[in-house]
């Protein structure tokens, strides 16, 4: 059954003017009076006309009306994003698209929206930092003309004539885009042509990457938009396939069903179902579902039973993710849940392998009760429910998958790839298990003494288990480096040819681990050091031969592992660095004395290059001189735990040496108390700690200095810079050496309490805007501490 | 007896477009509603046997619509009509009570398949 769009063709245009007008309108009072109201208004007439077009198959109204959509939505989360610029683009896209409903109400070709769409979607990605949806028109049915065939009366398939008459003439191929930014399913490009039209192959992959064209379809009356300059990802909905199905006037129609089951597989990263011809491709996949295995013989018994229930969303439902979460929802309400492959996240989010979803659920509904709680969802099929078994199968058990029969030894079957925010998300819940059984370890010293063994012993056990997945958690998010360092090689390849340096890129030990979080932080700094090495520290062919070096420099990277630490070294035979100019730069910007210049150690003076602005003029290149700096790669290696050294000798070569934790999530602190109140010191970067009497200290004008070691150390009281109150105190008083930026610092304090390991929990808004505070823990006695970032205190 | 449909959608396009396609599945429309708080007024009144329900509406949500209708009668079956890209605002309506949903641009036989399915009737 296809519907008669034509009778509608009317109420389209009326309704669909109406909502562009008064969309004008609120375009008009919105930049009088900036109101939520308003733009709501907007983002509804948008979206309906939106929904209308692509109804009729409008295509390039529906585009157009989308990206409007995109940018209203922008605005509507930050009103502040709305200047006359956008109000100006957002009138002519209102505009664009009036005149493109009276194009179709008067039969003759829309204007070319092309280059409003590329502005468009500018402002969009300039607005939110995100690229363009690309899902979101996805399934478009073409106008169905009038006295078309009706040779897909069967329902399963989508066959809609774009239009009739086929006066366009041959399209050329459709050009790959060479980018496939769609998940690996692209590259068959879809042959568009006037007259006959045939794909070979497999269609459902054309929709991904190709043809730069819209197809605008109504009655009686066609028009091929070609040429558009859109990007592939918004493209590839609308892209047509051929209708293998009896097209009678032999033009390309626009399979709806099939290119949006690609779009949307594509855009998530699946594979798209594997070739099948067009015409029947949605018979086929339905047919072709895996034989439903039979049931095994239901426990009569009605005490809750744990059931494995294994499910199919159909691979036609457009919308995976939802359908997905709707069963979810059907079977919690049924009993609970104990396993769910993929997890609840994943499948909300649509990345469902084949569509195969597993599950375990403990429920006294019996498998009669989860047939009959998934019989009425649509585009589920439910393959097996049978009575589970006790033992939980490992994580790394592979998915079920269509074909069954991959390899033994393809890693991919014995592995699951999960996203890092899924890892983030175990790690976080397993800290919070720590500290929650810590709390309940606090509880337990309070209560009677009859009561307390039984809740000790279990709270061992759940102690043991805790630490057990902790260190499960952790080995999962552990990442070999080589996932950063393979980028080195073509970077170095690179920089060397802009440069005219000949470089030797040697890396060593990438195999080590380090875990996922710490890695992602680490891709831009080592990517840093890998320039500033080539381009300043190596010098030209002719300088090293002048300096009796080979005329190839070399940069080594070399990563080892030293107990719970990795180490990461990159060092080039380049002609190093001079301490003293350092020394004059930092100066002159003002951010060091020269007393305390002439009192840096040269180690201490290399790091002065981490500073914002020391880098000298010259150093400023079009390669390192830009976006990462020196101190943004002290502050990430630090702000992940860990300490960056830089060692260098002038004609000899520099190295930077990155000491980084294998893990973010635990930390040693040095716990100190100012006033009653108690806050961490990470212990990498506390040197010591000293007792002294704080009025006998010497000054420098207003800043009292403590002697450490065989220099004077300004002293902070961190009572000041936290703005505690603390009472005033005599004698002596503890104060603890802290590295800062700009060297030592010696911090007042009013009671060292002891070291301790933590669960580091990152803070959350708006306490992550306070600078100088890192993260957050709680201790065993309940009682939350923030962590400080020392120098960002101290410079705030 | 043919089940009786209530129809929820700002645009008359829409709601025709959905009518008809009720009317050619053999279903009775007997209702329609243009935003939110005439929905749940009208669902009230009629006691439908199935109501579609959009989600971008003016004065009250779909969303919020549903939600309302689900705590005034908890065996009400609410199907959004959501367009892609709204995929978690149809997840909210299902948290809300909603039983199915239906992908825009709509087709006529896919539409029939998942409210024939919702019924029981297939």
């Amino acid at each position: 059954m296809t519907m008669d769009m034509s009778r509608y063709l009317g109420l389209f245009i009326s309704e669909a003017t109406d909502h562009l007008e008064a969309l004008g309108r609120d375009l008009v009072q919105l930049e009088r009076e900036s109101s939520a109201g308003v733009v709501d208004s907007m983002f509804r007439h948008a979206h309906s006309v939106k929904g209308m077009a692509s109804s009729m198959g409008f295509e390039s109204i529906a585009i157009l009306a989308h990206r409007v959509e995109d940018l209203v939505d922008a605005v509507r989360q930050d009103r502040g994003r709305l200047d006359r610029d956008v109000v100006d683009l957002l009138l002519t896209a209102a505009d664009t698209m009036l005149a493109q409903v009276r194009a179709v109400a008067e039969n003759t070709p829309p204007e070319d929206a092309s280059a409003l769409l590329t502005q468009l979607g500018n402002r969009v990605t300039a607005m939110t930092g995100q690229a363009l949806a690309a899902t979101r028109v996805a399934r478009v049915t073409a106008l169905k003309p009038a006295g078309g065939s009706s040779e897909d009366s069967d329902g399963s398939v989508v066959s809609v004539p774009a239009r009739t008459g086929g006066a366009a003439p041959p399209a050329p191929p459709a050009p790959s885009t060479g980018t496939d930014s769609s998940g690996g399913v692209g590259g068959a490009t879809t042959q568009v042509g006037g007259a006959k039209t045939s794909v070979e192959g497999s269609p459902e992959a054309s929709g991904a990457s190709s043809a730069p064209r819209s197809v605008v379809g109504m009655a009686g009356a066609s028009v091929v938009v070609a040429g558009l300059d859109l990007p592939p990802d918004l493209l590839a909905p609308v892209v047509p396939s051929p209708d293998t199905a009896g097209s009678t006037a032999g033009a390309p129609g626009v399979d709806a069903a099939s290119s949006a089951v690609a779009a949307v597989a594509a855009a998530m990263g699946l594979v798209a179902p594997a070739t099948t011809d067009l015409g029947d491709g949605l018979k086929a996949s339905a047919g072709a579902l895996p034989v439903a295995t039979p049931p095994a013989v239901p426990d009569a018994r009605v005490a809750s039973q744990r059931w494995a229930v294994r499910l199919r969303i159909a691979p036609t439902c457009q919308v995976p993710g939802v359908r997905a979460f709707l069963v979810h929802k059907r079977l919690t309400n049924l009993g609970s849940l104990v396993d769910l492959r993929p997890a609840l996240e994943e499948l909300k989010a649509g990345r469902i392998p084949d569509g195969y979803i597993q599950l375990e659920l403990e429920t006294a509904a019996g498998d009669a009760g989860i047939h009959a709680s998934l019989k009425n969802v649509a585009e589920v099929e439910v393959i097996s429910v049978k009575p589970a078994v006790a033992a939980p199968a490992p994580v790394v058990t592979p998915l079920p998958t269509a074909e069954g029969n991959r390899p033994a030894n393809d890693s991919s079957s014995r592995t699951v790839r999960v996203r890092t925010e899924l890892l983030d998300y175990f790690l976080d819940t397993v800290g919070e298990l720590m500290l929650a059984t810590a709390r309940l370890r606090e509880v337990s010293k309070v209560l009677p003494e009859n009561t307390r063994p039984a809740l000790e012993e279990g709270v061992y056990r759940l102690h043991t288990l805790v630490k057990d997945l902790h260190d499960k958690v952790m080995t999962a998010r552990m990442t070999p480096l080589s996932l950063i360092t393979d980028r080195l090689p073509r970077a170095a390849r690179d920089i060397a040819r802009r440069k005219e340096r000949e470089v030797d890129l040697v890396i060593t030990g990438a195999e080590i681990e380090l875990d996922r979080a710490i890695l992602d932080e680490l891709a831009d700094p080592l990517m840093h050091l890998l320039r500033n090495c080539i381009d300043h520290g190596l010098e030209s062919p002719e300088e090293r031969i002048a300096a009796k070096k080979g005329p190839r420099g070399r940069v080594l990277v070399a990563v080892k592992r030293a107990r719970d630490r990795v180490i990461i070294e990159l060092e080039d035979d380049g002609r190093g660095m001079d301490p003293a100019k350092l020394k004059t730069s930092a100066v002159a910007k003002g951010l060091l004395s020269v007393e305390n210049a002439a009192r840096l150690t040269d180690r201490e003076a290399f790091l002065l290059s981490c500073l914002p602005g020391v880098s000298t003029a010259k150093d400023i290149t079009d390669i390192s001189g830009r976006g990462v700096g020196m101190d943004a790669v002290k502050r990430v290696v630090e702000n992940v735990g860990g300490t960056l050294e830089i060692d260098s000798e002038k004609g000899r070569g520099t190295r930077f040496t990155l000491r980084l934790p294998l893990t973010v999530a635990v930390v040693h602190l040095l716990l100190v108390e100012v006033g009653e109140e108690v806050f961490g010191l990470p212990i990498a970067k506390v040197v010591g700690a000293t007792e002294a009497d704080g009025d006998l200290l010497s000054r420098s004008r207003e800043t009292a200095l403590l002697p450490h070691g065989n220099s004077l150390l300004p002293v902070h009281s961190l009572d000041t810079l936290l703005g505690v109150p603390a009472p005033a105190r005599q004698g002596a008083r503890p104060f603890v050496v802290m590295d800062a930026d700009s060297g030592r610092v010696a911090l007042a304090v009013d009671r060292l309490l002891g070291q301790e390991e933590v669960v580091l929990k990152p803070l959350s808004r708006p306490l992550d805007l306070l600078p100088g505070l890192s993260g957050i823990t709680i201790l065993g006695s309940g009682r939350p501490v923030f962590i400080l970032d020392v120098p960002r205190l101290l410079s705030a | 007896m043919a089940k009786r449909v209530l129809v929820v959608d700002d645009a008359i396009f829409m709601r025709n477009m959905i009518k008809d396609i009720f009317a050619s599945g053999g279903f009775e429309v007997v209702g329609e509603a243009a935003n939110g708080l005439e929905a749940v007024e009208k669902y009230k009144e009629l006691k439908p046997d199935l109501t579609t329900m959009d989600i971008v509406m003016p004065f009250k949500s779909g969303i919020e619509a549903t939600r309302e209708i689900i705590k005034a009668d908890s065996s009400a079956v609410v199907i959004m009509c959501s367009a892609l890209g709204q995929e978690s605002l149809v997840m909210e309506a299902i948290e809300a009570g909603a039983s199915d949903f239906i992908v825009k641009p709509f087709r006529a036989e896919d539409v029939l398949a998942v409210v024939k399915k919702v019924l029981g009737e297939t």
